[in-house]
């Protein structure tokens, strides 16, 4: 098999200064100020094999996120070590961040007063795509995301939907090789977020993309992985096929919660 | 650099879109401008006739005007920017780009100037006739060339100073009130507020050395004609030499700082 990535013993600790309630405790806080670590991620080690779609679950503040950030060279991990298509991902070779995109389904990557068109001219400047595949992809993006005659209109009078389908277009336009999706389809009404994962399978068919996904509607998951990465408080609890998760007579949610459940039970 | 000039395109394509808001721009750019102006011509008025440390009414009245043009390239922007974008862990976004963020905030900042400073672009252009005939040579192909090469230095050092002061949010979250305090101080040893020549002759001596006098008080000088050739040249080097010094210094902040960069949000 044929590993791109490579995460080894990372731990990522956060330092939060400890904001006291009121005026006198404030006051006392100017001059003691106390400060305390909360670990995000801890001891994660996992490996991830060329064009595998992966799911990351886990409860809210898991740990998700924060890996996915350790994986873009977004944040320094605090131990262990992470590598990714070769590099190190902190080391932002150009080499690295054009092979890889990074979907917040709660931010926005795109320019709100522009129509979609001239954020993805940038785009394509900035990523440095060669013109026919510049046009062979957003053709191909914006027939599987059925968005053709939006690409116009300025992304501030799109609904939440048609905006998420530009911000996947926006990712997507450049080929990046691994894909990194924090759920993408918060918010998203049921028809869209339907859409968006029909879009991911598909576009997984034609390119074979290694995709990692956080989210936390189930059906996300089941729908598009092969592989699930279960994380509690940090920790990892479960890496295995989807297929050995699923059970004929239980629903997947509740095998997942079950999971869960065992591991803070212990 | 194609991607760095097409931020620049986006920026006027903005600054287009919101038409009503350039116009009023155009009106209002210059008031500050034009009160100073008024200022002095009470003063000199009460004064009684002659110069004051040297200057004459027309020069000051010159010094202003010029200098309504050159402070505008003064990025002290650079610092805000980096600050807003620690603080509301906007610089994740940044990161993921394969570019360098330092020079695409440059080019960004030096868009904006030229979009920014037409108000005051055409109220020079309107005034240097009657400049002229009172004498004072902004004409001059030489003090031309020098208010540019001073310029293009005070852009990149400015850029630099504040880049340096913003990323201090990596340390300290909140930065805003120590920069505008240095806002101050800047603008004072600049010349922005007083030409130079006004401070003691021992103040001057060691200030005209830093890199702050080509802010604002060494490119209008020179475009005024009011520096010697020899003079001008050493001032140069001194300035490209800071450039060096603190590029080093902002590199070696970035590194430290960006490894405490927490991504707070999403
Ligand atoms: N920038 C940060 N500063 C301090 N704590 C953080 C920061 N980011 C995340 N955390 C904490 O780390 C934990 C994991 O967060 P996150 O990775 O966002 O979880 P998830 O995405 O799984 O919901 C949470 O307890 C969260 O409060
Ligand atoms: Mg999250």
């Amino acid at each position: 098999m044929d590993e791109i990535i490579s995460v080894r013993n990372v731990r990522k600790e956060f330092r939060i200064h400890e904001r006291p309630e009121g005026l006198k405790n404030g006051i006392g806080d100017f001059f003691h100020r106390k400060y305390i670590c909360r670990t995000a991620v801890r001891n994660v080690s996992f490996s991830i094999d060329r064009g595998e779609i992966v799911g990351l679950l886990g409860e809210n503040g898991a740990g998700k996120t924060t890996m996915l950030k350790l994986l873009t060279g977004i944040l320094f991990p605090t131990e262990g070590k992470v590598t990714v298509s070769g590099f190190t991902p902190t080391d932002r070779k150009k080499e690295f961040l054009k092979g890889i995109s990074f979907v917040m389904g709660n931010r926005s990557e795109v320019n709100w007063d522009l129509p979609a068109m001239d954020t993805f001219r940038y785009q394509q400047l900035v990523y440095e795509v060669p013109e026919d595949m510049f046009r062979e992809n957003l053709n191909l993006l914006s027939v599987l995301l059925e968005v053709q005659d939006l690409l116009k209109v300025p992304i501030r009078r799109l609904s939440l939907g048609e905006r998420m389908k530009m911000e996947l277009i926006n990712s997507f336009l450049y080929s990046p090789r691994i894909v990194f999706l924090d759920e993408p389809t918060l918010g998203l009404d049921l028809k869209s977020q339907i859409a968006v994962r029909g879009f991911l399978k598909a576009y997984r068919r034609e390119k074979n993309t290694t995709v990692i996904i956080t989210s936390h509607y189930m059906d996300d998951i089941e729908e598009t992985c092969d592989r699930v990465i279960l994380l509690g408080r940090g920790e990892k609890i479960y890496d295995g096929s989807i297929g050995e998760l699923k059970a004929p007579d239980q629903p997947f949610k509740e095998i997942i919660l079950n999971l869960i459940k065992d591991e803070k039970g212990q | 650099m194609k991607k760095y000039l097409y931020g620049f395109q986006l920026f006027f394509l903005d600054a287009f879109h919101y038409r009503f808001n350039a116009v009023v721009q155009l009106f209002f750019g210059n008031v500050s401008t034009v009160v100073t102006v008024l200022f002095w011509v009470l003063i000199y008025r009460s004064n009684g006739a002659g110069d004051i440390n040297g200057f004459s009414l027309t020069d000051m009245v010159a010094y202003y005007i010029v200098s309504s043009i050159v402070r505008g390239g003064v990025f002290s922007n650079s610092g805000f920017h980096y600050a807003g974008l620690i603080k509301e862990g906007k610089l994740s976004s940044e990161l993921l780009k394969p570019y360098s963020i330092n020079a695409s905030l440059y080019f960004r900042n030096l868009a904006g100037y030229i979009t920014g400073t037409f108000p005051q672009f055409v109220l020079v252009v309107l005034l240097l006739p009657v400049l002229a005939r009172a004498g004072v040579s902004v004409l001059h192909v030489r003090n031309l060339l020098l208010l540019l090469a001073f310029m293009s230095l005070s852009t990149i050092s400015s850029h630099m100073v504040w880049s340096i002061l913003g990323l201090m949010a990596f340390w300290l979250e909140e930065v805003h009130a120590v920069m505008w305090s240095f806002a101050v101080l800047f603008n004072m040893i600049s010349g922005m507020f007083l030409p130079l020549d006004f401070f003691p002759q021992a103040f001057l001596s060691v200030i005209r050395w830093l890199p702050f006098s080509c802010w604002t008080y060494l490119p209008t000088k020179a475009c005024l004609g009011l520096t010697t050739p020899g003079e001008s040249a050493l001032l140069l080097g001194v300035n490209a030499a800071w450039i060096a010094v603190l590029w080093g210094l902002q590199r070696i902040v970035w590194g430290a700082g960006v490894r405490r960069y927490a991504s707070v949000g999403g």
